[in-house]
């Protein structure tokens, strides 16, 4: 299950960040967002280490915590895309599958003549379509 | 780990006893500790101490046994590590085995105790000999007989001899080798006696089963099988999970739970260090992420939560502190297993979860406390917090110590449930979680710093500073959360800055800091988009906040209408006159949220003393509408500053009160302008113009706008221009519409909050007079006046000087040095010379000239001038500066000085231009050899003149300027008298000075008369490129290649009787004559000639003229001037106009020094001009041949005689040259 989902900006700054945890510390995941730009900056910056690839906007799995699993998307333009699940076993393929659907969510959104790019994204549209993607993570596992 | 026993942290290493001779257990013990693999030794003083080793009755494998009380002992591994030997050696000395049969008996007493002792069990025995002595006799049959009354084969039997060093260390190694081998047999076999018993299944609980797994195990590292150690744990391990799953875990008892995990822990910790000791990471990772996620959800029964939350945090730390140790030893990093992150390798991550677990654990037990203390007696004792000898140690690992009056088997020792937790609870009442937290997270902190993760880093900081908060240490958290929210502030996180913000508010509030106090609880309420966070659960009440309350809250503390309690009520947080709050916002402050002022003039120059727009406009990011008491906005120029008091209809009775008595002495000269509503919306600019006035020249500039926002509380705030505005920080990636600060858009865009206020205009006038233009040498005259125009000149300074040349052609490709360096003005300023001053500048009455003049006190309608003389050196146009600077009597601006500039363009030009050129005599030519040379060989050299021939100088005077000049003087000054001779043509004198004039040839040779201009205004005039010539006679007396002749000079002054019409323009007589000129003498030195005595002179002797049919005889005479005889072919052509008898062609020879005369008579046929036969004459000697020029050898041919008289008189003084 997914526990939240973020876009981060080209300055490391948060464009949406969305959790699907009710109940809990929403602030957390903030946290956990805001660390694992540490991991993404480390990727970056250290290609040669091994299981790293640049050639590829996905990141994998960037760190694991108690409770959650942080994934990490990095696009062309330097916007961040992260994931967090609560699952321990994630099947790699889903992941890609969630964060080419979410980079595609995004791209419509930026493309909105009325968003500056930069700025937060708080078109309600956005968030429906992201809620939408969250909603259907893992479906096709299961089918 | 630190709190784990030695035994369990340490790998096992198998233990042995010595008994007998107890002189060399020292050494023994200290070689077998040393043995590689060591062996530990219990060493016996005597054989009475035997029976200490000997263990209860082993049952038989198969023997039932019934369920267990516990898992594990809790004394089992010390017992094996430090009281149960697997080998006994016995030490006898020699004598006693050999000696006599009491000595015998005794030995055998001995071992039959012994074996009394280890027959339950399968103790391993070895047999010593000691011998200390070389005496070796051995009785075999004494030998044979101790072996077998100690059952022991021949191997375990050895001569230990003491007496030599080496041989005492071969008997050490033989007991070392034979003592370890029996230990590994020992503790095989007991391995194997207890796998027996669990493949034989006698039991019926799971217990058991971990229990003899963790046995094999143990005996399996004691023979350092690592890889069954391992095995035989890791089925301990999963049989473990089989007994709790087994059991419903939140319907067991607290310590029953506590026990299982307390056991599982020492399983995991084994298998941990046991992957971790043969270097696999990766495995130990993964094992360890089983273990906790599958001890996750064993939590046990609610009231216990905590203790597991410390079991967890426990679980992390150990792991984080064997990863620790591991990767120090191993040197490079370990491989990246699939499926693992690199933080999950990172001992940092693990500190950092236990401290998570530990916060976990401290906010659970907070709540389980509260309970506790609300339904507890107060006066019921802790019964397990007693002494030794009412409590004692746990029976099994894991178990609660045993309460020892309450009978004797271990059922009745145990504790009751409620006796159990209160211990518990009681126990993690003094227990510093905090404290714990805060080192695990500094752990975490150290390994992060090395991998640079500045992020992670920052959340450890604000853990820590959380932790801080709890343990109510708010300075520190204060220090901790500042660093942390500086970085979410850069990132723009709001969620996260907020909490740390909220953090702050509130250690302010505890720590009495009211200025950061109102700062934090002012930009936490500027926060874009904070709603519905929980910013932490230790600030209690103040966890959710909303941004309009936090605001509310703060203005009404700065309006001085409410206080805020700190510190449990101990001191309270106001604000009033002796504690007033003076906040500063500058371009970074964070706090530029709240309020941001943004200046701009209407104008980019104003004059001074006229007023100007200039808009005020303020944003607030505050969620409520605020309103300021006032708006004071200030300049650099202080006169300037102005106060904006509220509008009048809103101010309130207590409003008008406060400015009214606000307002101190010292500031009663501020400007104050009411009327102005100052209430700010959010997010919307206030827009205020208003006029101003500059009285100083120079630049204004708005510095910064104070806002009062309560009677003791006021915001400086730093303004800025629109034109260069940025952005609030984290306000500009909130979506919206960025609202310009000016309604205006080319003020928005360009609006500056500096003006410049020009300078004070300048009510004088500056004349520059010349009549240009100038001419090369003259000192020309430039006339300056000043003439006020309104201003009354007290006392100035006129500085004069010549604008840099930049000469108008820069050649583009020329350097940017060479371009940057003007060249030197072509020109000096010069002022008549005073008549008194001695040290004149050569023979002129001119000296050099500063530049500077002072000017004295000038009123309205005077004016004052000056004139300034320029002289060139050469034909270039200067711009001539002038700067004024003056005091005015004018009251306004006292010792104010003004400036003025202006400039004049002077063009100059060449006067004369002196040219000259030799000719020879007429119809005489000289064969000059140098000079024939060198026109052969194409050279230019000085004009060639024969020795003592008189030649003639023309010499040339051109007016080169537009200007006509008053030639008053010419003449050559001979350079050497002696050597060359220059006279003037037509007389004999010499040719020192020629005064020009009316008498023109007049000669004067007196030349200290001449000096006076007044004198010279004879001479003659020079209309513009017009020519004056005069010729000269030059007459070498010496050879020489370059024979110096003199120097022509010529004295001029400019023509008075046509001024050029500028000069003209000036209007009066007057101004005409206010410009005199001096007389210019311009001198040019004539180059050099070469002299050289002629070897052949040639005359043509030719009448004048001639009459039709008339003879007469031309004859050419040549002169040879050689000391050799010279010999000369002659050739004449015949012309139609002539008929004339001679020799056409011949060759004669010239005798040395004498003269040839070849003469023809000639009879002319046509009148007019008429072309004389030429003769060509070749010197063979010098093979050079000389045809006089046609136009030289022409004649006039009368028709008939004419009146000659006259003409001879005409020509008469030709003739005689």
């Amino acid at each position: 299950m997914i526990a939240s989902v973020a876009v981060v900006g080209q300055e490391n700054n948060p464009l949406y960040l969305q959790s699907f945890i009710d109940g809990d510390d929403a602030l957390k995941f903030h946290y956990i967002v805001h660390s694992s730009l540490d991991i993404i900056e480390e990727k970056v910056n250290n290609p040669k280490k091994p299981g790293v690839s640049l050639n590829e906007t996905y990141l994998g799995l960037l760190y694991p915590t108690e409770d959650y699993r942080v994934f990490g998307y990095l696009s062309n333009t330097k916007i961040k895309f992260i994931l967090v699940t609560t699952d321990q076993d994630v099947r790699d393929a889903d992941v890609r599958n969630f964060f080419h659907r979410f980079h595609a969510a995004y791209v419509e959104a930026a493309s909105n003549p009325f968003h500056v790019p930069g700025k937060r994204i708080t078109a309600t549209a956005f968030t429906e379509r992201v809620t939408n993607i969250v909603k259907s993570f893992g479906a096709s596992s299961l089918a | 780990m630190e709190e784990y026993p030695e035994e369990l942290r340490t790998p096992p290493v198998p233990l042995v006893a010595l008994v007998g001779i107890p002189d060399l257990h020292a050494a023994i013990s200290l070689y077998l500790h040393r043995e590689s693999p060591p062996l530990n030794t219990l060493a016996l003083p005597d054989f009475a101490k035997v029976p200490m080793i000997g263990g209860k009755e082993r049952k038989p494998a198969d023997a039932r046994m019934p369920p267990p009380l516990g898992i594990l002992k809790a004394d089992w591994l010390s017992k094996h590590r430090t009281r149960m030997p697997a080998v006994l050696a016995v030490l006898f000395d020699r004598d006693q085995v050999y000696g006599d049969p009491a000595q015998w008996m005794q030995v055998c007493t001995h071992l039959d105790n012994i074996k009394g002792v280890i027959r339950g069990r399968n103790l391993k025995l070895v047999v010593a000999i000691v011998q200390p002595t070389t005496q070796s006799e051995v009785n075999e049959d004494r030998l044979t007989a101790l072996r077998k009354r100690a059952e022991v084969d021949s191997k375990s039997c050895i001569i230990f001899v003491t007496h030599e060093p080496s041989e005492m260390k071969r008997s050490m190694a033989r007991l070392g080798s034979i003592m370890g081998e029996l230990a590994t047999a020992f503790y095989r076999e007991e391995g194997r006696r207890v796998k027996l018993r669990i493949e034989k299944k006698t039991y019926s609980s799971l217990e058991l089963s971990v229990r003899y797994n963790f046995k094999v195990a143990v005996y399996a590292e004691f023979r350092r099988d690592w890889v069954a150690a391992l095995k035989f744990y890791e089925t301990a391990y999963s049989l473990l999970q089989e007994v709790i799953t087994n059991t419903t875990m939140e319907l067991q008892p607290v310590e029953r739970v506590v026990e299982m995990k307390a056991v599982a822990e020492q399983l995991h910790f084994k298998v941990s260090t046991l992957l971790l000791h043969s270097g696999k990471e990766s495995e130990a990772v993964r094992w360890f992420r089983e273990h906790v996620a599958w001890f996750k959800k064993m939590v046990g029964p609610p009231e216990g939560t905590f203790l597991h939350l410390a079991w967890f945090s426990k679980q992390f730390q150990v792991f984080a502190e064997l990863l620790q140790n591991s990767l120090a030893i191993t040197s490079q990093p370990a491989a990246l297993a699939p499926g693992l992150s690199e933080r999950e390798l990172q001992p940092g991550f693990y500190y950092q979860a236990a401290a998570a677990y530990m916060v976990r654990r401290r906010r659970t037990f907070e709540a389980e406390l509260a309970t506790f203390e609300e339904f507890e007696d107060g006066n019921v004792i802790d019964v397990l917090a007693g002494s030794r000898s009412e409590v004692g140690p746990p029976v099994y690992v894991g178990q609660a110590s045993r309460l020892l009056k309450r009978g004797n088997d271990n059922h009745s020792q145990s504790p009751t449930g409620s006796e159990y937790m209160r211990h518990a609870i009681l126990m993690e009442k003094g227990f510093h979680h905090s404290h714990v937290a805060i080192e695990l997270l500094t752990k975490a902190h150290e390994h992060f710093k090395i991998m640079e993760a500045g992020r992670t880093i920052y959340l450890l900081g604000s853990e820590m500073g959380r932790e801080y908060f709890a343990a109510k240490d708010y300075s520190n958290a204060k220090r901790l959360f500042g660093h942390v929210a500086g970085m979410y502030r850069k990132e723009a996180w709001v969620a996260l800055l907020a909490s740390a913000l909220a953090y702050l508010r509130e250690c302010a509030r505890q720590l009495g800091l009211l200025q950061d106090y109102v700062e934090y609880s002012l930009e936490l309420s500027t926060l874009p988009s904070i709603e519905g966070f929980l910013f932490g659960p230790e600030l209690g009440p103040h966890a959710h906040l909303q941004k309009e309350m936090v605001q509310e809250e703060v203005l009404e503390l700065l309006q001085g209408s409410t206080q805020v309690l700190s510190n449990e009520g101990d001191l309270a947080l106001n604000v009033t006159d002796l504690q007033p709050v003076a906040l500063e916002i500058d371009l970074v402050s964070p706090l530029r949220a709240v309020v941001s002022a943004c200046v701009a003039f209407h104008n980019q120059t104003v004059k001074p003393g006229k007023a100007t727009s200039l808009t005020i406009a303020l944003l607030t990011h505050l969620p409520l509408p605020i309103t300021l008491h006032e708006v004071e906005v200030l300049f650099n120029q202080p006169s300037c500053n102005f106060i904006l008091g509220r509008n009048r209809a809103v101010l309130t009775s207590e409003g008008s009160e406060l400015l009214a008595t606000d307002s101190s002495p010292s500031e009663q000269d501020v400007t104050r302008v009411s009327d102005f509503d100052l209430q700010l919306q959010p997010r919307k600019w206030k827009r205020i113009t208003v006029e101003i006035t500059a009285e100083e020249s120079g630049k204004l500039e708005c510095m910064a706008v104070v806002v009062r926002v309560g009677p003791h509380a006021t915001i400086q705030c730093q303004v800025e221009s629109p034109a260069s505005r940025e952005g609030i920080p984290l306000w500009m990636f909130e979506s919206g519409l960025d609202i310009l600060p000016m309604a205006d858009g080319a003020l928005a865009e360009f609006g500056q909050k500096v003006i410049r206020v020009e300078e004070p205009e300048a009510l004088v006038d500056i004349v520059l007079e010349a009549p240009s233009p100038a001419l090369v040498g003259e000192a020309f005259p430039v006339r300056v006046e000043i003439r006020p125009m309104g201003h009354h000149i007290l006392s100035g300074d006129l500085e004069v000087y010549f604008a840099p040349s930049t000469s108008g052609t820069l050649i583009p490709n020329q350097s940017l040095s060479s371009m940057s360096t003007p060249s030197p003005v072509e020109a000096e300023l010069l002022v008549p010379a005073v008549p008194a001053s001695v040290d004149l500048v050569g023979d002129e009455s001119y000296v050099k000239f500063t530049g500077l003049v002072e000017v004295p006190e000038v009123k309205v309608g005077e004016s004052w001038s000056t004139v300034v003389l320029v002289r060139w050196r050469d034909s270039e146009a200067v711009t001539l500066m002038s700067t004024f600077v003056y005091q005015a009597a004018e009251s306004g601006h006292p010792g104010y000085q003004y400036r003025l500039h202006k400039s004049v363009f002077i063009e100059c030009e060449e006067a004369l231009s002196v040219g000259h050129r030799y000719m020879a005599p007429f119809r005489r030519d000289a064969l000059l050899l140098g000079g024939l040379e060198a026109n052969q060989a194409g050279k230019v050299t000085a004009a060639a003149l024969a020795l003592k021939e008189s030649s003639i100088l023309v010499v040339t005077f051109k007016n080169t300027s537009s200007l006509p000049l008053r030639l008053s003087s010419v003449g050559i000054e001979e350079a050497d008298e002696n050597k060359c001779v220059v006279r003037l043509s037509g007389g004999q004198g010499p040719a020192k000075l020629i005064k020009l004039g009316t008498d023109h040839l007049t000669e004067v040779t007196d030349k200290e008369g001449e000096m006076s201009i007044n004198q010279l205004m004879g001479g003659i005039i020079v209309g513009a490129d017009e020519v004056f010539t005069q010729l000269f006679w030059v007459q070498p007396l010496v050879a020489s290649k370059a024979l110096p002749v003199g120097t022509i000079f010529a004295k001029w002054q400019r023509g008075h009787n046509s001024m050029p019409s500028e000069v003209a323009l000036l209007g009066t007589v007057e101004s005409v004559a206010k410009f005199s000129f001096n007389a210019v003498t311009t001198r040019v030195q004539l180059s050099s000639i070469l002299v050289e005595s002629p070897p052949l002179v040639v005359t043509l002797d030719c009448p004048p003229h001639a009459v039709l049919g008339t003879a007469f005889t031309i004859s050419i005479r040549v002169q040879n001037l050689t000391s050799t005889l010279q010999e000369i072919f002659f050739a004449v052509f015949d012309t139609t106009s002539f008929i004339f008898s001679g020799a056409h062609t011949d060759t004669v020879s010239i005798l040395p020094r004498s003269t040839y005369s070849l003469s023809y008579r000639l009879v002319p046929v046509t009148s007019g001009m008429q072309q004389l036969p030429q003769v060509r004459l070749t010197s063979s000697w010098y093979s050079a041949s000389f045809q006089p020029s046609s136009v030289s050898s022409q004649l006039f041919v009368f028709p008939s005689a004419p009146n000659l008289n006259a003409i001879q008189t005409q020509l008469s003084p030709l003739e005689e040259a």
